[in-house]
C-alpha cells in the first residue's frame, strides 16, 4: 500500500444519443461505463479500486448516482428519475491506488470509446481541471 | 445554505487550534469507512431519521477528489451540506473542519452535525486533531466505523492500516452490505472488528434499505 499513488480524477461525461432512452436504460448504460472503466484499470497494472462513482443532475430533486468499487462486483445504481432523455451530463470521480491520474484519463476515454460495450451514442469525456490537493505526505495518498 | 470552505493555514499556525477553548451545544456524529463502504448513504437515512425527530442536522462532507460528487448529491435531495474540498480533514485540512464546525455552530445551530470524512482518511489523525482544537461538545462525539464486507479481505491484505485505525477509533461499529455480503464475509468481518478492538456494540446492517430502529436507536437516542 505504500507504494501505491493515489491521484484522484475527476470528468465531466456528455452522453448523447440520436433517440430519447428511458431512465432504465440510462441506468445500464452507466453500470456498463463504470464496470467497463472498473476492468480496464484491472488490465493496466496493480491496484485498488477506492470507488469510481458517476453522479447525474436532472431537473428538480431527481437524479442518477452509479458507482462500482471492484470489477468482481456490479455497479450499483440509484435513481429517482423517470421519463426519457437524450442526453446526459455525468459528473464522474475516481479514486484509484496505484493508477495515476494520466492512467485513469486514458481509461475513461478508452471507455467512451470502446466498441462493444452497448452504447452507441457518443460520450465527450472532459476532464476537470487539477486544483491544488493538500494531502499530507506518506500514509494514506501516497502522492 | 451550502457553502464550500477553501482556505487552510498549517496545523501548527491555525487559529482555530489556538489556546482559546470552545464550548459547543451541538453533538458530532462521525461517520468513517473506506471508499465506496456506503457513508453517503448511510448519512442520507441518518439525516432523515433525525429529521423526523425534529432535530437540526448539518452534514460536513470532506472529499479529497477534484469535484465533489456526495456534497452535489446531498444539496439535490435537500440536505444542509457544507463541504470541505482539496484535501483532507485528517490532516491539512483539519484546521478547516473546525473552523466548519465553529461557524455551523454561530450560524446555523444545529442540533446534529454529521461528519462523513473522505474514506481514503485516517480516522485517528482526524480525531486527534478535534482533540487538539479543544472543542468540547455537550455530549461528546459518537464516533461509528462503517465495514466493507465485500471486499474486507482485499482492504486488510493492502490497506490495513487504514481498516484497523477506523475499528480502534470507533465506538460503534456497523457492518454494511448485509443484502448483498455471504455470511461468511459478515463473519469474517466481525472477527477484525472483535480482533482490533472488542469493545464497540457491533451491528449488521443495509444502508440502502431502511435502516431497523434498533440501529437508529443506537445512533440516535443519544441526542435526544
Amino acid at each position: 500500500m505504500a507504494d501505491m499513488i493515489l491521484e484522484p480524477f475527476a470528468a465531466h461525461l456528455f452522453f448523447a444519443f440520436p433517440d430519447p432512452k428511458r431512465i432504465e436504460e440510462w441506468a445500464e448504460i452507466l453500470m456498463r461505463f463504470l464496470e467497463t472503466s472498473a476492468m480496464l484499470c484491472r488490465e493496466s497494472g496493480p491496484c485498488v479500486i477506492g470507488h469510481i462513482k458517476g453522479l447525474a443532475l436532472l431537473n428538480g430533486s431527481r437524479y442518477v448516482r452509479v458507482s462500482v468499487i471492484s470489477p468482481s462486483l456490479p455497479a450499483q445504481v440509484e435513481t429517482n428519475a423517470s421519463g426519457d432523455l437524450a442526453e446526459m451530463t455525468v459528473t464522474l470521480n475516481m479514486l484509484v491506488y496505484g493508477l495515476s491520474k494520466k492512467c485513469l484519463d486514458g481509461i475513461v476515454k478508452e471507455t467512451a470509446t470502446r466498441p462493444g460495450t452497448g452504447w452507441s451514442g457518443r460520450v465527450t469525456v472532459e476532464p476537470v481541471a487539477p486544483t491544488t490537493t493538500r494531502n499530507h505526505p506518506g500514509h494514506h495518498h501516497g502522492c | 445554505m451550502a457553502r464550500a470552505v477553501k482556505r487552510c493555514g498549517p496545523l501548527a499556525e491555525d487559529a482555530a487550534f489556538s489556546g482559546r477553548k470552545a464550548f459547543f451545544v451541538m453533538h458530532l456524529i462521525v461517520i468513517t469507512g473506506f471508499l465506496g463502504s456506503g457513508k453517503t448513504t448511510l448519512i442520507v437515512k441518518l439525516v432523515k431519521a433525525a429529521m423526523q425527530k425534529g432535530l437540526r442536522v448539518a452534514v460536513v462532507v470532506n472529499e479529497i477528489g477534484e469535484i465533489g460528487i456526495d456534497d452535489q448529491f446531498m444539496k439535490k435531495i435537500g440536505l444542509n451540506v457544507w463541504e470541505i474540498l482539496g484535501g483532507c480533514i485528517c490532516c491539512t485540512l483539519a484546521g478547516d473542519l473546525v473552523r466548519t464546525l465553529q461557524e455551523l455552530q454561530g450560524n446555523y445551530s444545529p442540533d446534529v452535525v454529521i461528519v462523513e470524512p473522505s474514506g481514503a482518511a485516517d480516522p485517528g489523525n482526524l480525531f486527534s486533531a478535534l482533540g487538539m482544537s479543544r472543542i468540547q461538545f455537550l455530549t461528546g462525539t459518537r464516533r461509528i466505523a462503517l465495514l466493507d464486507p465485500l471486499r474486507m479481505d482485499m482492504l486488510m491484505a493492502v490497506l490495513e492500516p487504514l481498516v484497523t485505525s477506523a475499528i480502534r477509533q470507533a465506538d460503534l461499529i456497523l457492518i454494511n452490505k448485509a443484502d448483498i455480503a455471504s455470511p461468511e464475509q459478515i463473519e469474517q468481518t466481525r472477527r477484525v472488528a472483535a480482533d482490533t478492538n472488542p469493545v464497540p456494540a457491533v451491528m449488521v446492517i443495509s444502508a440502502k434499505d431502511d435502516l431497523e430502529p434498533r440501529v437508529l436507536s443506537e445512533i440516535l437516542s443519544w441526542l435526544t
